[in-house]
């Protein structure tokens, strides 16, 4: 018992010792305020030393193949275009109408029908968006015209809405082709425009009227996203 | 059978000529130039032109023996203001130190006039209108955009503005300070001499800006006491702006001088990564069945289950459960926040995480943060609500969101929480400005902290630290003061005090009652002072009005920052009032007596932002004598907060406030406390939760 106390008194002494050796470097300690610290070096640091990280761009059909085979359930690859990164979403939760995808980074993407709604952990994320108006031209493959409304939040953490009307216009029938669907669907283009500039969203509209595959724009950080699902 | 992304685009073939939305950003044209003084200017004469709203700047700048360093902020889309440090080489004045002079100075601007298609906009400003006033002056100026990039200005100075090639005279301007200096020096302005000052910019492109000026100012004084000399009014400059708004200027100034300058231009309602980069929170799960009441059968095997997913759920959102009273329908979380700065976020992720810890037939969610054991607002949720409306836009669910106040309605800690401990060990650095003999004097070395929580509101604190290096510890000015040395032997403190103990302190803190707070913190409070601080603040869960009262006995510690005690004892306290105007003003009064035993108030005006930034200003009028508190007059000072989550890019409750008084003396000196309870009780009430609610579903 008095050598198990003595040997956790010597651990301490030493962890102690290089604690004080690290605080003229770093810190160390359990407050709240020290793990901000250790966050502000360790951001600090990433910032000088580290090389710019560069995620695994395009995935490749193996590891797609491995995905499918290894999960159950809708399946959705995203890319960033602006990031020229894609990885896989996996749904993780059903909201009425609502799916949430989400990514082994903690970051999520929710879809309406297939259309992008809102993301959560991308940076200057897409917070709400009423889409529903041209949800309803885009999956009924009409042609036609429809407010769209995009929420964000400013620097100031305000909510910032950025309201457009979109342009719908029917174009040609493609064929889908991604891990299981094989289909055709339609594509469905929007432009959506106010004032103050201009984005065109596409959509690939399955014949069942959801949306197989997107190019949203997501917001002025993130751009352009496309979607593909490869399981429904 | 898989194809890729790369073959989605082609599916889509879209060129990308999508115009694409501006970033928040302000674009650099919106910028304007700036002078030497760090004002919007040429070089060294002012425009008409403000910085857009809520702009802060930084600006460096040296000509010939003139280094001037300021901090500007627009206080609203009209009114900007700065504060100035400014050191003259080779000057021969009885206040140099080895031949430089140093002087604080402040400047007020107002627009008084937009610019349109046909008028030109105009400003009226007052330079260094507190003070000794070595650069004080006053202007009228008219600044108008020919051709894009071309600007033409012109304006009418007074004071230094017109000490060269006056045409006329407005009354007499008297040469003698008011009071000991540091007071407005109404008496000069808009008097003397008047002459006429204007110039021409020119920006080629978003980079490039040419100015040519015509200066009014024939620097009397430099000529007169310094080697300064004045060969030409004409002064020519180009500014370089980079990609994140930082301008870089050269000049040739007077015929006789060269000169440089760096801008940094910061906009605090702008953010690299608008909503932060911290992860995404869980999604809400919505029930099947809302009347499986089943589970109330095992009352106490549910209740286990349902706290451990709870406890773990706000684990990993950085939050922690401290309690739970789960009933039927009902649920009610004690929730502490150590991550969030934004409060509504921290209260919209412990939602989520409810409608995945609990029983389908709790319908009500009650969620009451603690900060320091005080339990702070009651904030009730429908969970139906929160199913329904957490793809929606954040201000439908601030609609069907109800806060109320606290009192004995939090649920009790559970066992084994605490006592708790918390501690760290890290570096500090201590820095002093504005001390003649060095301007900048500082200290590093290693601090360390403990926080030992006996009970959820009683707390056991102390801080010790141990110098590296630094020269704090070679203060040898000596400022005479006719008050009492409450503050002025700071010099000794700095010298004698290591390793010092910071503070060493036991704190209680209270819900007397409904809408009231209470806080007694007896102990060693700071570095100079110890003794007992006790307070009581009203503040209505959904009230913008806080009243306190604080009462303070205290007595002067020793230099050396142990444990004895000087022979100066004080009771000191004040009658305190704080408003929250609702357009980001914040305002403060305190009314009471001060640790020299002067009797006076403390006005205070902040623009506070719903990301944490805070800039403003106070000041402390006190009975005690201009001649008695000596230069200066009385204590002002400038005080900025950034906040770490804005640094970062992620949630934090860090915060970083840079003081800047204007001098340290005797009079108007406040007792120095750690955990003075407005603003740890206003973070969770309804006017800031509502100011801050766009983050509830972040």
């Amino acid at each position: 018992m008095g050598k198990v106390l003595a040997m956790t008194r010597k651990t301490f002494k030493l962890g102690l010792l290089a604690c004080v050796t690290a605080a003229l470097l770093s810190a160390c300690g359990n407050s709240d305020e020290q793990a901000t610290s250790k966050l502000a070096f360790s951001t600090m640091t990433s910032a000088f030393m580290a090389k710019p990280q560069t995620q695994a761009a395009t995935l490749s059909p193996e590891m797609v193949g491995r995905a499918l085979a290894g999960s159950t359930g809708p399946l959705v690859l995203i890319e960033i275009e602006k990031r020229k990164a894609s990885t896989l979403l996996l749904r993780i939760e059903e909201n009425g109408p609502y799916r949430v995808f989400g990514t082994a980074q903690r970051q999520t993407v929710t879809f309406k029908d297939g259309m992008i709604t809102s993301t959560r952990g991308l940076g200057d994320d897409l917070m709400s968006s009423d889409a529903d108006a041209l949800l309803a031209l885009v999956t009924n493959q009409k042609e036609g015209v429809a407010p769209y409304t995009m929420r964000f939040l400013t620097g100031e953490d305000r909510t910032k809405t950025i309201a457009l009307t979109c342009t719908v216009s029917k174009g040609e029938e493609v064929p889908v082709t991604a891990g299981l669907i094989n289909t055709t669907a339609t594509l469905m283009k929007a432009n959506c425009a106010n004032g103050e500039g201009s984005v065109q969203n596409v959509f690939a509209v399955g014949k069942h009227g959801y949306v197989l595959s997107t190019r949203q724009w997501l917001g002025t950080l993130a751009g352009y996203a496309n979607t593909q699902a490869l399981r429904l | 059978m898989v194809r890729l992304i790369g073959s989605i685009r082609s599916i889509f073939a879209i060129s990308a000529t999508g115009l694409v939305f501006s970033a928040n950003t302000v674009s650099a044209q919106d910028v304007p130039g700036f002078n030497l003084y760090g004002s919007p200017g040429l070089v060294d004469m002012p425009t008409a032109y403000e910085m857009p709203d809520a702009h802060l700047t930084t600006s460096f700048s040296k000509m010939g023996d003139s280094t001037r360093n300021t901090i500007g902020f627009q206080i609203t889309p009209r009114l900007s203001g700065a504060f100035r440090y400014s050191a003259l080489a080779n000057y021969n004045s009885v206040a140099s130190v080895n031949g430089v002079y140093y002087d604080r100075s402040f400047d007020l601007r107002y627009q008084l006039l937009r610019e349109s298609n046909l008028t030109p906009a105009v400003t009226i400003g007052l330079q260094d209108f507190i003070g000794t006033g070595l650069y004080g002056g006053e202007y009228i100026v008219a600044t108008k955009t020919l051709t894009p990039g071309l600007q033409v200005t012109g304006g009418l100075g007074w004071g230094r503005l017109g000490s060269y090639n006056a045409f006329a005279t407005t009354g007499s301007r008297p040469a003698e300070l008011l009071g000991q200096g540091g007071i407005p020096t109404y008496d000069r302005w808009f008097r003397g001499d008047v002459a006429a000052f204007g110039g021409v910019s020119y920006a080629p492109n978003e980079k490039l800006r040419f100015k040519l000026e015509y200066s009014s100012d024939r620097y009397v004084e430099e000529t007169a006491n310094g080697q300064f000399t004045h060969q030409s009014p004409w002064n020519f400059g180009v500014d370089y702006t980079f990609r994140n708004g930082t301008q870089l200027s050269l000049y040739h100034a007077y015929g006789s001088e060269i000169g440089a300058q760096v801008t940094f231009v910061t906009d605090v309602r702008s953010a690299k990564i608008p909503g932060g980069l911290e992860t995404a929170p869980v999604p809400v799960r919505v029930r099947s069945d809302v009347r499986d009441l089943g589970w109330t059968q095992d009352f106490s095997a549910t209740r286990k289950s349902s706290y451990a997913a709870l406890q773990a759920g706000l684990k990993t959102e950085g939050l922690v459960l401290e309690g739970l009273d789960l009933e039927a329908e009902i649920a009610t979380v004690r929730l502490r926040n150590p991550k969030y700065s934004s409060e509504p976020e921290a209260i919209g992720r412990t939602a989520r995480v409810m409608t995945r810890a609990l029983p389908s037939s709790v319908e009500t969610f009650v969620i009451v943060p603690v900060v320091n054991g005080m339990p702070m607002s009651v904030v009730t949720l429908n969970r139906t609500d929160v199913e329904t409306l957490v793809h929606q836009d954040s201000a439908a669910i601030l609609a069907r969101t109800s806060v109320a106040d606290a009192f004995r309605a939090v649920p009790p800690t559970e066992t084994g929480l605490y006592p708790r401990l918390s501690w760290s060990i890290g570096p500090y650095a201590k820095v002093s400005f504005f001390d003649p003999d060095n301007p900048v004097r500082m200290d590093a070395g290693v601090r360390a902290k403990a926080d030992y929580w006996l009970a959820p509101n009683v707390v056991l604190s102390g801080s010790v630290t141990k110098k590296a290096f630094g020269n704090l510890d070679n203060i040898k000015r000596f400022d005479k003061s006719d008050l009492p040395r409450v503050r002025t032997d700071y010099g000794k403190y700095s010298t004698e005090g290591d390793p010092a103990l910071e503070h060493l302190t036991v704190a209680a803190y209270g819900r007397p009652g409904k809408d009231l707070y209470s806080r007694v913190t007896f102990g060693y409070l700071e570095d100079m002072y110890g003794g007992i601080s006790t307070e009581l603040l009203w503040k209505p869960v959904d009230s913008r009005l806080a009243l306190g009262v604080e009462l303070n006995y205290v007595k002067q510690r020793d230099f050396d920052q142990r444990f004895g005690f000087r022979d100066y004892e004080a009771f000191t306290g004040h009658a305190s009032a704080y408003y929250a105007f609702g357009n980001g003003f914040h305002g403060q009064m305190d009314v009471g007596r001060y640790l020299a035993g002067d009797y006076g108030a403390t006005v205070a005006l902040d623009r506070e932002f719903a990301n944490g930034w805070k800039v403003g200003a106070y000041a402390t009028f006190s009975n005690a004598s201009f001649d008695d508190f000596g230069e200066g007059s009385f204590d002002k000072g400038i005080r900025i907060t950034l906040p770490l989550q804005w640094v970062l890019g992620t949630a934090s409750r860090g915060d970083n406030q840079i003081d800047i008084q204007s001098l340290t003396r005797d009079g108007g000196a406040r007792v120095k406390v750690d955990g003075r309870l407005y603003q740890q009780v206003r973070d969770y009430h309804r006017p800031e939760l509502e100011n801050e609610w766009g983050r509830f579903w972040r």
